[in-house]
């Protein structure tokens, strides 16, 4: 009876829905950011296949039909940027400027790093695009030779610490701008950061987000450039 | 048929992104050199709002839906770590000390790089 559960692509795709929609539900419940959804829903999955016994494979049948939907969601940060056009065009010097060196900086700072723990190249280049938004990121990881579920891992681990860590990050290094504030959080952390620069003020999520779709594509074209 | 015109935007819109993610991959296979085709997609649509073709409206509830629910379409790519765990048994404890590390070096140059453009502008202003 497993075989029959487990070899339908439909076991993935809802395992994958009912974890998210717990996950979600959680976080909306307690409002932790330790608590977001995506880690959650793969804590849940990858207990209930390690427990159960499940091959990757199996699950990843309906996996992959949900993860095919990452170019489409890639391709709607376009609007996202199109729509705070206004903003965008009225800020574009200082977001290109902290972008461009958020990127540059992250970039040195992991393969710095990654020499210093003496890892090897494919986990060096799995960690490179994890400051990123996910979309991209893998996207990176993957044309660097990465190993994408890797840099995913970091990429929400690195999500949930900017997001805890913003405030007082803000703190430390005196940013009074809230231009600064924005494209610091968008570059270093993401969405996941992103959703905390929306509580600090909606002026400074608007610009997070707009420096996360800059900071990506900067760091594609790095890695493009330099990296491969 | 209200419902019905709905759904019919919705189906739409979708194919819209897929055809433009399948453009995106065809022109990443032609280039000489390797860059995402997903992200040519969406320069492909930068380009394709920009120039007015397709309209803001046209994509608001594909748009909506997806940002709100973004993270469930990364659920898969995440989970495959299981496949890794052997990799980074090992390198675990350097993977979160980079992680740490570079989020603090990238918030920290970002935020300055930031401010300085901003005085410099302020001064040519003054």
């Amino acid at each position: 009876m497993k075989e029959a559960i487990i070899s339908n692509p439909l076991f993935g795709i809802s395992i994958t829905l009912i974890s998210y929609a717990f996950g979600v539900y959680l976080n909306r419940r307690t409002r932790k950011a330790i608590f977001n959804p995506l880690l959650i829903a793969e804590i849940i999955i990858i207990l209930t296949i390690l427990i159960f016994r499940i091959p990757f494979s199996a699950y990843n049948k309906g996996g992959a039909f949900i993860n095919m939907f990452l170019g489409p969601v890639t391709a709607l940060l376009a609007y996202s940027i199109y729509r705070e056009r206004k903003l965008v065009i009225s800020h574009i010097i200082p977001i290109l400027a902290g972008t461009v060196a958020g990127s540059v900086a992250s970039i040195a700072a992991i393969l710095l790093l990654s020499r210093l723990f003496t890892l090897d190249a494919i986990l060096t280049s799995s960690l490179l695009p994890k400051s990123v938004t996910t979309p991209i990121a893998v996207a990176i990881s993957e044309t660097l030779g990465g190993i994408r579920s890797i840099t995913v891992t970091a990429l929400l681990f690195t999500g949930v610490a900017g997001n805890i860590l913003a405030p007082f990050m803000i703190r430390i290094f005196r940013v009074r701008s809230r231009i600064a504030q924005g494209v610091a959080i968008g570059t270093a952390s993401h969405v996941v950061g992103t959703s905390k620069a929306l509580e600090l003020g909606e002026d400074i999520g608007a610009i997070s987000s707009i420096a996360l779709s800059f900071s990506g594509i900067i760091t594609a074209l790095i890695a493009m450039f330099f990296l491969s | 048929m209200g419902n019905i015109i709905r759904t019919m935007r919705i189906i739409l819109q979708l194919s819209l992104l897929f055809i433009l993610t399948l453009a995106g991959e065809a022109i990443s296979h032609m280039l000489p050199f390797d860059f995402p085709g997903t992200l040519i997609a969406m320069f492909l649509l930068l380009l394709l709002l920009g120039t007015g073709i397709v309209k803001e409206e046209h994509l608001a509830e594909s748009a909506s839906f997806f940002s709100r629910y973004m993270a469930l379409f990364f659920i898969p790519a995440g989970v495959e770590v299981i496949e890794n765990f052997e990799a980074l048994r090992s390198a675990w404890i350097a993977v979160v000390i980079i992680s740490l590390i570079s989020l603090f070096v990238t918030f920290l140059a970002a935020a300055k790089a930031v401010e300085i453009a901003e005085r410099i502008a302020r001064r040519r202003e003054a």
